[in-house]
């Protein structure tokens, strides 16, 4: 940079951006004119770029640069940036060693052992920003250690189990001996405290406590308690078929008794769940459902949902098959779908007891469970084998501990063999722990899992042996694309490709990539990298009001969080090109999100296309509650996240991030407003302006989603007044919709179509934000300057093969930083 | 004055306001605090982490009555009777602050997650553990740290960070604190010693592995593996310790305290942790604590039907608004219970617990995500504090003067810590 435009910082910029303010970091005097000296000089000359061509430095509020001084400046940096970015791509990105991330742990694990283990006690590694597979932030510590060696540990001793395997048998519940019963005993047990209540205030002479109260109000307080659940109580037990099965139900607001099957056997394996049941024929579609779960009645972990069918009068029988781990505990719970949160069940409750003053009422009624099981099959079988061979005629302990820790250790170092002094090593605590008494199973556990908390397994070793960058040998190829598509060692085909020598060859390479995508282990990929690149962690964020959005529970969810993760896998796996995310003519749902959308004719749990007409706000990412919900805070929708998700993920236009502390919106609360003048309220002060006036009509053109992601036509909003719990729906106003709005690039929109189609003009843009996280993901570090070229080489390429995701992938896994080391 | 010469007065004003007042009156006491007799009470420190935040509007005193004429505000009303024991502070933060769901991640250490060019989370050594180093030779474990939240609203790694910027895992439960503390161990000296030993020789044999793989690494891998060596190397010392305390038995508290009921949550969980780091103390276990204290199950054990993120945002919702500052006082009531045992548990030299400890409670967060003004609140001793007061703060001032401040109060060696400019000079003075 010519040393001229330093006294146009100087003028402009220092007033914040010098060495002793150094906002944002920036420091302006220190910062070299040579753009290209190094990435990090030159990430802030390209951050300082996007700033000034975006208009968003110097603030609205300061000093504006002349426009000639701004063209003079901008002109030089342009061509300094280019420069830079050539001269950077070849001595850049460089990757850092990393260890492998919960995932990927216990997808390696799965594979080593046979089956998939609880890691639930190593640290997630996807807290820390970026993608979880980013080396130079996945650190370890000393605690880390032990918790690797105590998972290995647990992990190994089920895996070398050498108890029985159980026959397999089919157990029938009649939920009505268990589970009805607890609404017969709940109905005793109220009546009873009415009774002893009306016998204590009809006389004078006993103290409360002979009667079971601490006082006269605690008596009264209990009695009328009391009268109010009874009612609930009293619908459950008068109908007839609570004698012959059970309804699922959560009652008085809180309690959600589950029906639970015999406990399963710890040994894992295939259960078959049948359940008889049918649902209420006046009830609504979505509340047809019943949700399947494992552990114990109070916290089981949820496993699906499935939808019933049949009536009260003419049950029906689903089937659902089902894998457990070895390991696994407790029993099969079987309850009503439900909510997250708490306040929801409640308020659902208690708006029900308003209308018809008893409660929630019941929908589906089971008339009885049955488990079979379990049933194996020989992976676990084989694995074991593999994993404990047995002694040879004549071979000596330590030479048969010997042989087992070294074919042990290079498996799971990927290949390589170990170092002999750590073989030695480990011999010799074999024997120390033989001839303290232990057993050869205890013994050889302890080796196996130090091996699998030692460098050479947790990391990803890829030597150089010198400082200049490396083609990766055929192996360490394997291994890395194997862990790119499925967070998982490379299986025994693309071993056998690296040691022929000839998964190097572009052709080889191509074809392994196009198989290893095609392989169900690819889903691994799909769900991590659409999770973090889309910022789905969100969803998760906010716990729902259900008396606005009652429509929206756990089970809604879970689905739309699928719902995305399918729609990339059908877009992949049926070869089109990678914008029809932004906009396309059909849906994956199953029958929750039909019956959400109200979309017919959609059976069955699993995901599946569904053709959508032009007309439908559904189709690609815009059209599913997942974004949506997102965008919202569980209550109202807030246009400036979404609009603000648009810009980052599809427009690939990402605003700067917020400053710390932002003024909040609620100084306006109390007031009835719509969501557009909220918002638009916001941008009083200038600092928020600047930014927001770009962000937020994306945002208004999507206000016709609802905060769970439903269409609406108006916008109602309800002001929550003090005082108590409000139980009935608040005060509210409805707002007409004013979709219309303007892109960054000036494309006008008068409703949500029109955003729809204009965001799906920015194809290039949203390919490249593709590109660029694709390329961090893969690579295990954060995108940098000297990418530049690489992204626009895998978008040319992609772009010559219809810019389908898989063309993507191929031309970055074909690319030499790929390739290299 | 011109722009420059400003500017070079106020990067060099806060070192000059700290040196009159650490020859003055201070600095001669924090070094002779360093030297510890038998017969002078030990120091000790105490962080609780909230996590999300507390309810702003009625946390904080009148922001126009700074000094000791304050009205406690309404969140706070069960701390009443230890006004003149506790100090509210406003307008403390930490400049590098930037995640709004992080109340514990950066509250002990204040560092910037993004110092480190290409990596996503970067942390440094938090203040507890500036103390522990100092403090935790003596004592069988050399900090204790509780971990009874999630990441929901403390946010990722731990509250306690090692001086790699490392995170230390808690206890997740306070079961498991009284079993580290008073459970007896039956099992004979020689087997723990051979237990000890074993684990010795585990490290020994991962270390082997290292060393081969690193063979060939370039700088920035083996800088990575590095880290692993530094793991292994803090294990052993851990054990030496361990082996050094193998003969030593376990001290129980005057009044012992009962194995506490794995199914403890919310607040009966949050007294026990308390109950336990007395006795703690009471056995001179440890002097250093830090408590990432539970949310979800709090606020669920309050009656409340919100999580705590939730309540976090509760501008607009009267019920969250109720619930959050039900959830203040429920806290200020456990802390002034716990203040009240401090004072009530007297060390050999006469002196109580309460005057050698300080205690910390608070967050990187308040109302929302407001990441300024974090709530600060402070009581005991230990660090020659006067208490009494409602210190309103010049904005911005960096919460790492507290840390610095209670560091060097209590005689912790420390000449700064994080971005700090200074210490709290109005803490020491009457």
């Amino acid at each position: 940079m010519p040393k001229k435009h330093l006294a146009v910082f100087k003028k402009y910029c220092f007033d914040c951006h010098d060495a002793a303010s150094k906002e944002g970091q920036l420091d302006l005097e220190r910062l070299s004119l040579e753009v290209s000296r190094d990435i990090s000089t030159a990430e802030w000359w390209s951050k300082i770029l996007a700033a000034l061509n975006a208009g968003e430095m110097p603030p609205m509020d300061a000093e504006q640069i002349t426009d000639a001084e701004k063209a003079a400046l901008l002109q030089d940096l342009s061509v300094q940036m280019v420069k830079a970015r050539n001269i950077l791509s070849d001595s850049g990105g460089e990757i850092t060693l990393r260890r492998l991330n919960r995932r990927e742990y216990q997808n390696t694990l799965e594979t080593l052992l046979g089956f998939r283990p609880d890691v639930s006690s190593l640290p997630a590694d996807d807290g820390t920003g970026g993608f979880d597979t980013a080396g130079a932030s996945l650190f370890f510590s000393a605690d880390q250690f032990e918790q690797y060696r105590a998972t290995a540990t647990a992990a190994l001793k089920v895996a070398l189990s050498d108890r029985k395997k159980p026959r397999s048998e089919v157990r029938r519940v009649e939920p009505e001996e268990t589970h009805s019963k607890e609404y017969f005993d709940r109905e005793e047990r109220l009546l009873d405290a009415i009774k002893r209540a009306d016998a204590f205030l009809a006389q004078d002479d006993k103290p409360p406590q002979e009667f079971g109260f601490r006082d006269v109000a605690h008596s009264e307080k209990q009695s009328q308690r009391s009268k109010v659940h009874l009612k609930q109580m009293q619908d459950y037990t008068r109908r007839p078929q609570a004698k012959d099965g059970a309804f699922l139900l959560r009652y008085e607001g809180h309690k959600r008794p589950a029906i639970s099957t015999p406990k399963v056997n710890a040994a894992g394996g295939r259960y078959i769940l049948r359940i008889r049941a049918g649902a209420d024929d006046d009830s609504p579609q979505r509340q047809r459902y019943l949700t399947y779960g494992i552990g114990n009645p109070k916290e089981n972990q949820v496993l699906g949902q499935v939808k019933i069918s049949g009536t009260v009068a003419k049950p029906t029988v689903v089937e659902i098959p089902i894998d457990l781990e070895p390991g696994a505990s407790g029993a099969f719970q079987i309850q009503w779908r439900d909510y997250k949160e708490q306040a929801s069940r409640y308020v659902t409750h208690r708006i029900q007891r308003e209308i018809n003053g008893i409660g929630q009422l019941p929908v589906v009624w089971v008339d009885w469970v049955e488990v079979e099981g379990p049933l194996f099959d020989e992976r676990p079988t084989t694995a074991k084998a593999a994993l404990l061979p047995s002694q040879r005629s004549g071979e000596d302990d330590a030479a048969y501990a010997r042989r087992l820790i070294e074919s042990f250790a290079t498996r799971a170092f990927r290949g390589q063999p170990p170092a002999g002094e750590f073989v030695n090593k480990l011999v010799q605590r074999y024997l120390a722990r033989l001839e303290g008494g232990s057993g050869h199973r205890d013994s050889i556990i302890d080796s196996y899992a130090l091996i699998l908390s030692s460098p050479g397994f947790l990391y990803m070793l890829e030597p150089r042996g010198g400082d200049r960058p490396k083609r990766l040998t055929d192996r360490e190829l394997a291994v890395r694309l194997a862990y790119f598509l499925w967070s998982a060692p490379p299986d025994d085909e693309l071993y056998a490709a690296a040691d022929a020598g000839t998964l190097s060859r572009g052709d080889v390479l191509r074809t392994q990539t196009a198989r290893l995508l095609k392989d169900h282990r690819s889903s691994e990929f799909i769900s991590s990298f659409a999770h973090q690149w889309l910022d789905m962690v969100r969803l998760d964020m906010f716990d729902f009001d259900a008396r606005f959005h009652p429509e929206f529970d756990q089970v809604v969810r879970r689905s739309a969080r699928q719902e995305v993760y399918a729609t990339i896998r059908q877009v992949l796996d049926s070869e089109q090109p990678l914008d029809t995310l932004l906009k396309t003519d059909f849906v994956m749902i199953n029958d929750v999100l039909a019956d959400f959308y109200e979309l017919p004719n959609v059976e069955g749990s699993h995901f599946r296309k569904v053709p959508v007409p032009s007309t439908s706000p559904r189709g690609g990412l815009l059209g599913t509650a997942a974004i949506h919900v997102m965008g919202a805070d569980g209550t109202r929708s807030v246009p400036a996240v979404r609009g603000s998700w648009v810009l980052k993920h599809l427009l690939h236009d990402p605003p700067p991030p917020p400053p710390a502390n932002i003024p909040q919106l609620s100084r306006l609360s109390g007031e009835l407003r719509s969501g557009r003048d909220l918002q638009t309220l916001h941008q009083d002060a200038p600092q928020c302006a600047q930014c927001h006036r770009k962000i937020d009509p994306i945002g208004f053109g999507l206000e016709n989603f609802t905060a769970a992601g439903l269409w609406r036509e108006s916008e109602t909003v309800y002001v929550e007044s003090s005082g108590a719990k409000k139980l009935k729906l608040p005060k509210s106003e409805s707002f007409e919709i004013d979709p219309s709005g303007t892109l960054p690039r000036g494309e006008e929109f008068s409703n949500y179509f029109e955003l729809r189609d204009a965001i799906a003009s920015y194809d290039a843009a949203f390919a490249r934000g593709f590109t660029e996280h694709l390329i961090a993901y893969a690579l295990g570090r954060p995108y940098e300057i000297s990418d530049h070229n690489l992204a626009t080489e895998i978008t040319q390429q992609a772009s010559k093969e219809g810019d389908r995701i898989d063309a993507f992938i191929h031309a970055l896994v074909q690319s030499e930083p790929f390739r290299r080391k | 004055m011109n722009q420059s010469t400003r500017r070079a007065f106020l990067a060099s004003s806060s070192a000059f306001v700290a040196l009159p007042f650490l020859e003055s009156f201070g600095y001669r006491r924090f070094a002779s605090a360093a030297h510890v007799t038998a017969d002078v009470a030990p120091k000790r420190m105490i962080f609780l982490g909230m996590g999300y935040g507390v309810t702003t509007e009625t946390w904080y005193p009148d922001i126009k009555t700074p000094g000791c004429d304050y009205e406690i505000p309404e969140s706070l009303q069960p701390l009443e009777k230890h006004k003149k024991d506790i100090t509210i502070f406003q307008n403390l933060e930490h400049a590098n602050s930037r995640d709004g769901h992080s109340g514990s991640t950066f509250w002990l250490t204040g560092a910037d997650r993004y110092a480190v060019p290409g990596r996503s989370f970067h942390n440094t050594i938090s203040v507890d553990q500036v103390a522990a180093a100092q403090f935790g030779g003596g004592t069988r474990f050399t900090s204790l740290h509780l971990n009874g939240g999630d990441d929901n609203g403390h946010g990722p790694g731990s509250i306690s960070w090692n001086n790699q910027g490392k995170p230390i895992a808690g206890m997740p439960h306070p079961v498991a604190m009284y079993h580290k503390l008073f459970s007896s161990d039956n099992m004979p000296l020689a087997q723990r010693q051979a237990l000890l030993a074993d684990d010795r020789s585990a490290l020994d044999t991962v270390l082997s592995d290292a060393r081969s793989v690193t063979k060939g690494l370039t700088k920035t891998d083996k800088d990575k593996i590095d880290e692993y060596f530094q793991s292994i190397r803090e294990i052993e010392v851990r054990i030496a310790k361990d082996e050094k305390w193998l003969t030593v038995p376990k001290k129980q508290p005057t009044s012992p305290i009962k194995e506490p009921s794995e199914t403890l949550e919310g607040i009966p969980e949050v007294e026990m942790a308390y109950d336990l780091m007395l006795a703690a103390m009471q056995v001179d276990a440890s002097r250093v604590f830090t408590y990432r204290m539970p949310g979800d199950s709090f606020a669920s054990s309050l009656g409340s039907s919100y999580s705590v993120h939730n309540l976090s945002h509760h501008p607009g919702s009267p019920e969250r608004t109720r619930d959050s500052i039900l959830r203040d006082q429920k806290n200020a009531e456990l802390l002034a219970g716990f203040i009240k045992k401090l004072k009530a548990s007297k060390e050999p030299d006469g002196s109580s617990l309460y005057d050698n400890v300080t205690l910390t409670f608070g967050s990187n967060l308040r109302t929302v995500h407001s990441l300024n003004n974090c709530p600060t609140l402070v009581t005991g001793g230990g660090a020659g504090f006067q208490h009494g007061r409602h210190l309103v703060m010049e904005k911005k001032t960096p919460l790492c003067n507290l840390w610095l401040s209670i560091l060097q109060g209590s005689g912790v060696q420390a000449k700064t810590f994080g971005d700090a400019t200074g210490v709290i000079n109005e803490l020491f003075q009457a």
